[in-house]
């Protein structure tokens, strides 16, 4: 190499040092790079804004593949919120449920035992309930709902759950008193989730709408728990007793939990009547 | 001449655009391997080697292609108009030295 070469060489590096060195002063730096950028910022926006489209399109076609494990990964996770989502639900429910039986003071006259209806046997009236021996669940106990009104009697008990037979049963027949009235008459299931009640005097007045509750006499239920309503009286010339079809209180379309009383009162004799519905 | 110089000075100019503002998009590029091997140092590369030895314009488009390669570099202002320079030395020795290729340029 000549000695003019390196000459030249020097000079070049030494140059270049030292624009180096002044490209890289703060305000000289911002300056270059904020003009150009401020040059640049037409093209930078179109070419972002075309990478963001292309990628945008291809993006899921590149990961084919991989959809159907993300797809098959979100419908467990799906399943997974259902599950959490209907298992608050029913906390909701059974809060609420607990919540209109301690507004109406029902562990006040009975103890009770909250039981989910797990089953109904449409064709008999009857309904399954998910309590049983286990819980101190006893044949004949009175199953009523959260308002006092009365559901049915326990006819089968099992460890684990119950049969409860609603006052619907074509089985089923005991006395009633309607509203505040001196009215006792006797409720009889019809099925089919119906129930009417008879052997009322003709000269009593029922009109539609008035509550029926259970009476003092016939020992199967405390006194004074709604049974249902009045939808319909019968009678005529010809039959010495009245009746009326009487829309039940309890639901069992729509119901989902009941209460079972389970003691604090001899079954089906001296309870003390509930303070509540029956003195409207 | 100087028309095709400067359209490949505006090109090295549009692909360092590219490289900051499309690339980022798309996960094929985003490889550590990217600094190094993108659009604008890859043409860089073809520039310096397919040119006619007595041509020097690699010079000028290292200088170019790395002011480009700067204003979006987090390195110090500098660093990569000196990278391509000294690449464009080390492959213009090589050649003249030890290689002889066919040269478009």
């Amino acid at each position: 190499m000549r000695f003019s070469q390196i000459w030249r060489l020097a000079a070049v590096l030494i140059v270049a040092a030292a624009a180096t060195f002044i490209l890289n002063l703060p305000t000289f730096n911002a300056a270059i790079k904020n003009a150009a950028f401020a040059l640049l910022n037409p093209v930078q926006k179109i070419f972002w804004a075309a990478g963001a489209d292309l990628h945008n399109f291809a993006d899921p076609l590149l990961k084919a593949n991989s959809l159907a494990s993300e797809n098959e990964r979100l419908h467990q996770q799906v399943d997974d919120l259902l599950v959490k989502t209907e298992a608050i639900g029913e906390l909701k429910k059974e809060n609420d449920s607990l919540r209109q039986g301690l507004n109406l003071e029902l562990d006040k006259d009975f103890d009770l035992k909250l039981a989910d209806i797990v089953g109904k046997n449409t064709a008999n009236d009857i309904i399954a309930i998910n309590i049983g021996s286990k819980d101190m669940v006893r044949a004949g106990m009175p199953v009523i709902t959260g308002q006092k009104a009365l559901v049915g009697k326990v006819t089968k008990v099992y460890d684990n759950f119950s049969e409860v037979t609603l006052v619907t049963n074509k089985d089923f027949s005991f006395d009633v008193k309607v509203g505040d009235t001196d009215i006792d008459g006797l409720i009889k299931g019809r099925g089919g989730y119906c129930a009417a009640i008879d052997l009322i005097p003709k000269d009593k007045n029922l009109e539609n709408g008035q509550a029926v509750f259970t009476g003092a006499l016939g020992g199967i239920f405390p006194q004074g728990l709604l049974v249902g309503t009045i939808s319909e009286v019968r009678k005529n010339d010809v039959q010495t007793f009245q009746s009326a079809q009487i829309a039940p209180a309890f639901d069992a379309a729509a119901a989902r939990q009941v209460f079972v009383a389970v003691g604090k009162y001899p079954l089906g004799m001296e309870c003390a009547a509930p303070d509540g519905l029956n003195k409207k | 001449m100087i028309k095709g110089k400067v359209l490949t000075i505006l090109a090295l100019a549009l692909a360092a655009v590219l490289q900051a503002s499309f690339a980022p998009h798309f996960t094929a590029f985003n490889g550590w391997w990217f600094e190094w091997v993108n659009f604008v140092t890859v043409p860089m590369a073809a520039i310096t080697i397919f040119e006619r030895r007595r041509r020097n314009f690699s010079w000028i488009a290292a200088i170019v292609a790395g002011f480009f390669l700067d204003l979006y570099s987090q390195r110090f202002f500098g660093f990569w108009i000196i990278f391509l320079l000294v690449f464009a030395a080390i492959v213009k020795f090589g050649i003249k030295k030890y290689v002889r290729i066919p040269s478009y340029w």
